[in-house]
């Protein structure tokens, strides 16, 4: 996020402060702490859960690695981006090609986590010259190509019903599910030491510099344009990975599934969980993915409608879509630093849209 | 000679609606230094409530009209008073954000209220039938839409030039300090911005509605829209009208000579052109910071 008014500047080491200075919960252990606990969930529901409850899981994780990664180029880095679903595509797409070509199973997806890298490369070259909500509308192009793009190869291949893989494990249903829980496990497990490991060291320092006040990370000798590339090439890649073990999860690509609102989707899950954090977006990846789940429920408890179930994912559009606004504008921290408010009188914009207008009422 | 034809004027009649789409973006932009990336949903709000109470009520197109506008431009105004006005003073990209989060909910509204995939729009006062002209044929209502958006957005384009409320939202929009001090209201310029540009969204949802199906389609028209904001360059409200039809023959072009599937990709990438070599746009100003 750019400091833009002078007075914001002293949130610059509050926030950059958040790997240190949290007494027991050190960086190591936080990193740590989550991934046990997301080991424990996942044993107790491959061992407890039907599969349905287990693809609740394994979507959850596929959700979280992708999360993170957008975390990471967004919390972190401050490049906005709302072409995720570009990646997400481009990866299930490059994946499914390799897959055709003959790569066996992890290689194909690790060849879409390339291309995804080579793609992040391309799509940061604007983000040298322009940034902020400018950089979201390139960002957007980058969508609308990757989605051109896929939507040419799949029609020229195998036409409108899209591509099939065949499953990556042996077994019933349920152990399907439970294999593809550990693997994705292990994959989001690599995920956090990776980001947490880029997080902590000079190039966590340099992106939230750069994040925070690009001029003064120039001067202060911080390859700008190098750690820009890099944060937009490693995030990729990792989406990339996600997109290519979606392909396989779910069997099937088709282009009408990478939508620009599976990309605001992802967004909610960073917003809502907290930006540039580990626990914030695996957080928001639960909550986001369980909202289509939980809300007929929640509605049925109140009113008893069969249409429900019908509409859960409209009812949950809207609650993440309220959950953005309310986390944007009046909890930029989200859910994993959320503290209660210390006794400051007014937020900084609504201070400045009142002093805005006290003259203009005496005028 | 008819293919070219078809082009120019396919691609004007098509620009004009992009003008008045992008004039829309242009003064949210203007006052609030926002992308509302939530201006289709806008659109295909208004028009979805006209389409639906044609079905069902039996009133007028006018009443009708008049208050799908109303209920848009509230819409709009409600959005930045209790939401993106809290936005001020922060990162431009948390109105941003915020305004893909309304989009989202107006989505998952629509998805709940109009279940239908799609419905029409019967404007009475439009004729029926279709023109010739140099060997390209044309439905003339269409063309009276698209001259009625050029009309419209010209209009728009005098009014902000030369009324002193024009001038007022102009100068909210520079300094909003000094206009304040100057004895503008600037929270009222802001919200009646809004409601402005969401009126404008609605009226360019129903009357594109009317000629074509409304269905999501309107809400990617409102996307296409944003390179043609940046063509004509983003501060500049005679910049829409340029932008909007330099777009709309981009894809007419591309549209009559390469194939109508590569409309959307073609104008995306002159969006990156645009932002790259050409970052303040035909008409707009040079000092407008990008980089």
């Amino acid at each position: 996020m750019t400091i833009q008014t002078p007075a914001a500047g002293s949130a610059v080491p509050v926030r950059g402060s958040g790997a240190r200075g949290l007494g027991w919960r050190s960086l190591v252990q936080q990193k740590f702490l989550i991934i046990a606990v997301a080991v424990i969930a996942v044993a107790f529901f491959t061992a407890t859960g039907s599969s349905y409850t287990v693809y609740i899981v394994d979507t959850i994780l596929l959700a979280a690695i992708g999360a993170l990664a957008l975390d990471l180029l967004m919390g972190t880095g401050g490049q906005v981006s709302i072409g995720n679903a570009a990646f997400l595509a481009a990866g299930a797409y490059v994946t499914v090609w390799a897959s055709r070509s003959g790569a066996p199973f992890p290689f194909d997806v690790i060849i879409g986590g390339l291309a995804c890298a080579v793609a992040g490369l391309i799509v940061g070259l604007p983000a040298l010259r322009i940034r902020g909500m400018y950089l979201a509308l390139a960002t957007l192009a980058a969508f609308y190509l990757a989605d051109f793009v896929g939507q040419q190869y799949q029609t020229d291949t195998v036409g409108a019903a899209g591509f099939f893989l065949n499953p990556v494990f042996a077994g019933t249903i349920s152990q399907q599910q439970a294999s593809w829980a550990w693997l994705l496990l292990g994959v989001l497990a690599a995920t956090i030491i990776l980001v947490s490991w880029l997080r902590s060291g000079r190039s966590g320092r340099a992106w939230r510099m750069i994040r925070d006040h690009e001029v003064a990370a120039s001067i202060m000798g911080i390859p700008v344009a190098r750690y820009k590339l890099l944060a937009f090439m490693i995030s990729s890649a990792i989406i990339g990975v996600q997109g290519g073990l979606l392909a396989h999860f779910t069997g099937s690509v088709s282009y009408d599934s990478f939508t620009l609102g599976l990309s605001i989707s992802v967004i909610a899950m960073i917003l809502i969980g907290g930006l540039d954090s580990l626990a914030g977006p695996l957080i928001g990846a639960v909550v986001v993915t369980m909202l289509p789940i939980f809300v007929p429920d929640v509605i049925n408890a109140f009113v008893s409608s069969p249409a429900a179930t019908q509409d859960a994912s409209s009812y949950a559009e809207i609650i993440y879509g309220v959950l953005i606004m309310v986390f944007m504008i009046a909890a930029p921290k989200g859910l994993s630093r959320w503290r209660p408010r210390p006794a400051v009188p007014r937020a900084d914009g609504a201070a400045a849209a009142d002093t805005a207008r006290a003259p203009a009422r005496r005028a | 000679m008819s293919e070219l034809m078809s082009a120019i004027i396919g691609g004007l009649s098509l620009g004009a609606v992009y003008s008045l789409v992008t004039i829309g973006i242009v003064i949210v932009f203007r006052a609030t230094e926002t992308f509302n990336f939530a201006h289709g949903s806008f659109m295909l709000l208004a028009a979805l409530i006209v389409g639906r109470l044609q079905l069902g009520s039996g009133l007028p197109f006018a009443i009708l009209a008049l208050i799908s506008l109303g209920i848009v431009g509230a819409l709009g105004a409600l959005l930045f008073r209790f939401v993106l006005r809290y936005a001020v003073g922060r990162p431009h990209f948390v109105a941003v954000i915020a305004t893909l989060g309304f989009a989202a909910v107006a989505d998952g509204f629509i998805g709940v209220v109009f279940p239908d995939p799609q419905y029409s729009i019967t404007i009475p006062w439009l004729s029926k039938g279709s023109a010739t002209i140099f060997g390209a044929t044309f439905g003339t209502a269409s063309l009276e839409i698209s001259g009625f958006a050029i009309v419209l957005t010209a209009a728009l384009v005098l009014v902000f030039r030369f009324t002193s409320i024009g001038v007022r939202i102009r100068a909210g929009g520079q300094n909003s300090l000094l206009a304040s001090q100057g004895g503008i209201n600037i929270n009222w310029v802001y919200v009646g911005s809004w409601a402005l540009a969401c009126v404008l969204a609605g009226i360019a949802g129903i009357t594109y509605g009317s000629v074509n199906s409304v269905n999501q389609g309107i809400e990617n028209l409102a996307l296409l829209a944003f390179p043609a904001a940046l063509l004509g360059g983003l501060d500049s409200i005679p910049g829409s009208l340029i932008g909007g039809l330099g777009m709309g023959l981009v894809g007419g072009f591309v549209a009559a000579y390469v194939g109508g599937e590569y409309v959307t990709v073609v104008t995306y990438l002159v969006l990156l052109a645009v932002m790259l070599f050409l970052p303040h746009g035909i008409a707009g100003t040079r000092s407008v910071r990008r980089v």
